[in-house]
């Protein structure tokens, strides 16, 4: 026998694909697929609403989703993020878990839990799921449920978070902090650490598609916005920088590091922007990941937003693309909710105000 | 690492696995890193189960590839310290286990 040694090289496929894509090489790294737009909850500020429960096209089967997960491992990406919808409402998740696992992607699940069972959750732990994310509006059912719309909803996703931790199962949760749930805020915080489960807080709320404006009356104000800054520290600089450019981290991963997937096969550069750019029910992955369509976003630089590159606040901008397509006819310029942000960023730092 | 054959040896339960090309592709996903394991390392990470002890796992290796009892001994020993080090396994003695009950 020779010997047994680890850290031999990048022989894996795993590996290579790593060390490949370091050289330069675009590979996709996590593909994000909604497998349905059915959802049993009705979320005040979902953005996918227009979609959600409408029935605009068969959604695919479970033989499509499979030859299109083989179609990903093949272009060499390392997971799928699965999410809808409610991914639980379609009854072979699991189904499709087990294909992903068999073929060697790994898969992570983003959920509202009402429908997790303990079954549920030993399966995800068995079939290796790398993270189960979980959407938690309020640390009360009056508050969280005002956002879901469902009487209930609160103590099930309370439930799936504990037998989630029962299981071993990575949990993570995230809050969008509106004006209507930023009050329990802390408690929220707190009631994440009771459950032993990190907690991540957003205040970016997306409008609806084709509704543009649509989520101004639920953000939260300037002066709740300073505050949470400096409550949460929440900054949001840990951002990836494509290229070279010093203000790289305006750019984004959709195309260049990813992809999205809808229910129906189309394919856009991320969840929240969807442009389309190719129909998986004609043709394959690889082609659309080498396609026309996606070379171009791989083509833009952040001389392509002549406001943004010279904007005081750019350093602290996270801008998406995809709400600059939902808030903004011209998609060379800024998205006036990331300005919104990056302004108050900028003035808690400048003044010191973080509790870091 | 002194390595008792009697010592349990169980992985990280935050670890998840993959396999892809016949080799056990690792990956812990709080620190995003990737590990693979090919040949006799594969068959070593299956039979650690939590259950089997070092000597279990060395006896079923020398059962199944042709190799030297002494030599295997002290590769697979050397094998899961390296484990061990990367925190994809710990080793569990008989008092650590009544601890944790």
């Amino acid at each position: 026998m020779s010997t047994i040694k680890l850290g031999e090289g990048p022989r894996n496929l795993a590996l290579r694909q790593a060390a490949e894509r370091k050289a330069g090489k675009l590979i996709p790294k996590t593909v994000f697929i909604d497998i349905t737009y059915k959802c049993n909850l009705g979320c005040l500020h979902c953005g996918l609403a227009p979609y959600l429960n409408q029935k605009k096209d068969e959604e695919l089967t479970f033989t499509e989703i499979t030859r299109i997960l083989d179609q990903i491992f093949k272009a060499g990406a390392l997971g799928v993020s699965i999410s809808g919808g409610e991914p639980l409402c379609r009854p072979d998740l699991l189904d499709i878990l087990e294909y992903a696992n068999k073929i060697g992607l790994f898969f992570g699940v983003k959920t509202n839990g009402t429908l997790l069972t303990e079954a549920i959750a030993r399966t995800f732990k068995k079939l290796g799921v790398t993270v189960v994310h979980i959407s938690l509006y309020g640390a009360t059912p009056e508050v969280h449920e005002y956002v879901t719309g469902i009487p209930g909803s609160f103590e099930k996703t309370i439930r799936a978070i504990e037998i989630l931790k029962t299981n071993n199962v990575r949990t993570k949760l995230n809050t969008s902090i509106m004006k209507c749930n930023f009050h329990q805020d802390m408690e929220i915080k707190a009631l994440a650490e009771r459950l032993g489960v990190p907690h991540h807080v957003d205040p970016l709320i997306l409008p609806k598609y084709d509704q543009p404006g649509s989520a101004d009356n639920l953000r939260i104000s300037d002066e709740q916005l300073r505050q949470l800054l400096i409550q949460r520290n929440w900054m949001n600089l840990d951002v990836t920088v494509f290229g070279d450019e010093p203000d790289g981290h305006i750019l984004c991963g959709g195309g260049r590091v990813s992809l999205s997937i809808s229910p129906y096969g189309e394919v856009f550069p991320c969840p929240v922007w969807h442009v389309p750019l190719g129909d998986l029910r004609q043709q394959s992955f690889e082609n659309i990941w080498q396609g026309e369509a996606v070379k171009r976003l791989r083509t833009i630089t952040i001389n392509d937003f002549p406001h943004c590159i010279k904007c005081e606040f750019v350093k602290y901008c996270n801008r998406c693309p995809g709400l600059v397509y939902m808030e903004n006819s011209d998609i060379s310029g800024p998205s006036p909710e990331n300005c919104r942000l990056a302004r108050a960023i900028k003035g808690v730092i400048d003044n010191e105000e973080t509790v870091r | 690492m002194s390595i008792d054959g009697i010592m349990k040896v169980k992985r990280n339960d935050k670890a998840v696995c993959r396999i892809i090309d016949e080799e056990v592709v690792i990956l812990i996903p709080e620190k995003g890193i990737l590990y693979a394991l090919g040949g006799c390392g594969s068959r070593v990470w299956e039979l650690i189960d939590g259950k089997a002890n070092v000597s279990e796992i060395i006896s079923v290796v020398c059962d199944e590839y042709e190799v030297e009892p002494e030599k295997a001994r002290e590769d697979i020993r050397e094998f899961i310290a390296d484990l061990t080090k990367l925190d994809l396994v710990e080793l569990v003695t008989e008092a650590s286990e009544e601890m944790n009950r």
